[in-house]
């Protein structure tokens, strides 16, 4: 009975995937959805071979990338495995049985960094088995993220980015579970096992591990960003004001400008803000951020940044965000910030701090500015902030102006 | 998968370059609720177009609204940096980002304040007719003990402050209300009143329970009339909350605490009321459609007294509808929502008052209530509030109806 079940689930994905003729003895399991080279697969008892845009993944095919290689396998229910550099896995089987809406797929990873997104894979119960060089990971429901690169300064971590849990099991013995989304698996050297919370680093890390670089487009036509973008224009962004379940590009429109009052110049203070309309709303500046960055020598360099600040009676604050880094791959940080004395009657000044353990931290210090056009028209300061790793280390300061209002959160 | 989403992703599957395809996959995904298909392919298309800002930050839209903070996180701010990121998207991401770094927040606060005025036909809970039966005997009441229309201002009032605990999902919740009500005639109800709730609340996933938590907690409250003493009370309670379905919650309490009514010179017999309060009670809100939600509530309660003519059985029940109108013209700041409820209770007295008859009192009531919530600016909206109240019950005195209406502006915080 089980064997028939199988079968029939094997054939609906074959169905649905018809195998390449230069593979037809072997067994698809999924499709690459996106590839940058190099990635190679290996079926067995077959020649390696450069995976392309579309190509059948084949059941137990070895995928090997190298330090640009990058890939997403899609699977017939909807599960997708995103295989970032030099990294290295293998679908060992994978059934999916659309009439029940159950699947199950078996899949072996290496070295490196995945992001497992589940399909009916993870709705099924036992439906999402990846064996690592840490164990046997079950995945229910969501979305993971598995770092076993060995990244200098990132510990072997298994993340629930969304999802009902993860479950990493030793011989049969669990030695992890994570039942919280925005939890972790940390693996120590000493195999260790702890749950944490995931630092954001992490997350960040894994948006640069899976994102193209220098010209990649994934294997797709170079002319995808264009057709992306243009698509994407025809409808406006979400505003998050929709029901939770609502549509991308369909939302409000966004705010209305402000116009702040014509007062003095020099420093904003909190009684001049507090008496314009600024109070009780949200404001958004944007400028020019000159710094100084530590890391494999010293740098020099200009950014930007925005400024998203809420003023309020007794709870004003924000999030400031340092863009083009001096990094080599023009990222951003984003720090939150606080009022300081919002009562008083001196300078409307601002300070921020983030701890250990985020993926930027340091601290902010600025005031608002007046101008002749308006009451804190302006924002000026200096930012200090370690981004990524001890080691690289952010200097500078920062000046700009009001550019637009903001709904309150 | 709907069919229709079938069918496109069979589509996107034999053609995985084909941009159209799976941005109208994407979307019909994320209509069809299912947030990590969606995911799945912009992050497919990231791959072929990095640095499009709109890609970014609809890829971060959809990691906010499951939750994934620090993932929205990062794609907002690849949104906000990109070279065609215009200043309509920086705005949102800047608001998205802001809202991000609230909601991962160890330590989150929010508060609402509501201040109004009210008006009832019958504010002192009077008896509707002058003539009662008093063990047969027809009574005329004086006119203290009769209904009497009567205006007030209101003040009321909720905070809920929580700090997330180290272990998976759990925290600990505290919960403030407060309530007081100044009367243009009738002082002698001038009341003040307070309620606080505190207590871990545990994350059930960890016993494979999903999307439910469980908190226990301890009361304490109380009740001053005129400003006199009324009541203090101290308890405690669990409060079992879980997700049916994204579209509808539930919740399930059980709280017990014990009251002290304390006498005064206006009332001098109040402590005959002093007992236990255990009341078990159930609700379910479900989000029919993007402007339409439901809901209903069941309850029984056990309320013990020093004397058997305070001690009784209630029980009661409850249905709504919420309801969003979207009507461009009422204003720009958002859904004017109607409120549409109606309930009934049954209360059963232990013992008679034998002044009044040789039977236990039994009440009946039911209530008709609706209200409408206007949004005036952000944070701030406009309640309007009307109410028709009719109890019925076998003790003459207390038999009665009650017409009210309220107008209040709420600020949250």
């Amino acid at each position: 009975m089980v064997g028939m079940w199988l079968g029939r689930a094997v054939l609906i994905a074959v169905c649905v995937l018809p195998v390449a003729a230069g593979v037809a003895l072997g067994q698809s399991v999924g499709v690459t959805a996106a590839v940058n080279q190099n990635a190679i697969g290996t079926p067995p008892s077959d020649k390696p071979r450069t995976m392309v845009l579309g190509e059948q993944v084949i059941h137990d095919e070895k995928i090997v990338t190298d330090g640009k290689g990058l890939l997403q396998i899609l699977l017939a229910d909807g599960t997708s495995f995103t295989v970032g550099p030099n990294s290295s896995m293998a679908i060992d089987s994978f059934v999916y049985d659309p009439n029940a809406g159950t699947a199950k797929v078996v899949a072996t990873l290496g070295k490196g960094v995945f992001r497992f997104i589940g399909g009916r894979t993870s709705k099924t119960t036992d439906g999402a088995v990846l064996n690592t060089p840490v164990g046997t990971v079950g995945i229910r429901g969501g979305i993971s993220d598995l770092d076993f690169s060995g990244h200098p300064g990132i510990p072997t971590h298994i993340d629930l980015l969304f999802g009902d849990g993860i479950t990493l099991t030793d011989h049969g013995t669990v030695i992890g579970n994570v039942f919280n989304s925005g939890y972790s698996i940390t693996i120590g050297p000493d195999h260790h096992v702890t749950i944490e919370k995931t630092p954001p680093g992490w997350t960040q890390a894994f948006q640069t591990y899976l994102a193209s670089h220098g010209g990649q487009h994934g294997g797709s036509s170079g002319s995808a960003p264009t057709q992306v973008a243009s698509l994407l224009k025809d409808t406006p962004p979400d505003t998050g004001n929709n029901p939770p379940a609502g549509t991308p590009g369909l939302g409000n429109p966004p705010p209305n400008d402000f116009t702040p009052p014509d007062l003095t110049s020099g420093n904003a203070t909190w009684a001049e803000i507090n008496a314009s309309d600024l109070a009780d709303s949200g404001a958004l500046y944007s400028g020019s951020f000159g710094y100084t960055e530590t890391f494999d020598g010293t740098n020099e360099g200009t950014g930007s940044f925005d400024l998203a600040y809420y003023f309020g009676a007794d709870n004003g604050g924000g999030v400031f965000t340092a863009h083009s880094l001096p990094d080599g791959q023009g990222n951003s940080a984003s720090l939150p910030v606080l009022p300081l004395s919002i009562d008083s009657q001196g300078d409307a000044t601002f300070a921020g701090h983030v701890n250990q353990n985020q993926w930027a931290w340091g601290d902010i210090n600025g005031v608002f500015t007046n101008t002749p056009a308006g009451v804190a028209h302006g924002v000026n300061g200096s930012a200090d902030f370690y981004y990524l790793s001890p080691n690289d280390h952010v200097v500078g300061t920062f000046n700009g102006s009001l550019v637009g209002s903001l709904p309150l959160p | 998968m709907a069919a229709g989403q079938q069918a496109l992703f069979s589509r996107m599957m034999a053609d995985p370059g084909n941009v159209d395809l799976a941005l109208k996959y994407a979307e019909a995904s994320a209509q069809a609720g299912d947030l990590e298909g969606a995911v799945s392919t912009l992050e497919r298309l990231l791959i072929f177009a990095p640095q499009v800002a709109r890609l970014n930050y609809e890829l971060g839209v959809l990691y906010y609204r499951l939750g994934a903070y620090a993932a929205a996180s990062g794609y907002f701010t690849t949104a906000q940096s990109a070279a065609d990121a215009s200043p309509e998207i920086k705005a949102q991401a800047a608001t998205y980002l802001a809202r991000a770094t609230s909601a991962s927040a160890p330590d989150r606060t929010s508060a609402s304040i509501a201040i109004g005025a009210r008006y009832q036909t019958n504010a002192n809970g009077g008896a509707g007719s002058s003539l009662v039966d008093l063990n047969g005997v027809p009574f005329q009441l004086n006119s203290a003990a009769m209904a009497d229309a009567d205006s007030n201002a209101f003040v009321s009032g909720v905070v809920h402050a929580t700090h997330d605990l180290a272990s998976q999902g759990d925290r600990f919740d505290i919960d403030l209300s407060f309530y007081g009500a100044p009367y243009l005639k009738h002082t002698e109800i001038n009341t003040l009143a307070a309620d606080l709730r505190a207590g871990p609340v545990f994350n059930l996933q960890r016993f494979a329970i999903p999307r439910s938590t469980l908190q226990l907690y301890g009361v304490v409250g109380g009740v001053a009339l005129a400003g006199d003493p009324y009541d203090v009370s101290a308890g405690g309670g669990a409060l079992l909350t879980t997700a049916v379905d994204p579209k509808t919650l539930a919740h399930v309490r059980l709280e017990s605490r014990y009251e002290q009514f304390m006498d005064s010179a206006r009332r001098p017999n109040v402590s005959d009321m002093t007992g236990a309060r255990t009341r078990l009670s159930a609700d379910l809100k479900h989000q029919a459609t993007d402007w339409a939600s439901f809901y209903g509530s069941v309850y029984g309660e056990r309320k013990m007294a020093l004397a058997g003519d305070s001690a009784d059985w209630e029980a009661g029940a409850a249905l709504g509808g919420i309801f969003a109108l979207n009507v461009p013209a009422l204003g720009e700041q958002g859904h004017w929502s109607l409120d549409l409820s109606a309930g009934i209770l049954q209360r059963n007295f232990d013992a008679n008052d034998p002044v009044i008859s040789t039977n236990p009192r039994q009440d009946r009531q039911v209530y008709l209530q609706g209200s409408l919530t206007v949004p005036l600016a952000p944070s701030w909206s406009a309640v309007g509030t009307v109410g028709y109240q009719r109890q019925l019950s076998t003790y003459d005195l207390y038999t009665y109806d009650n017409v009210s209406g309220s107008l209040a502006v709420v600020k949250g915080f």
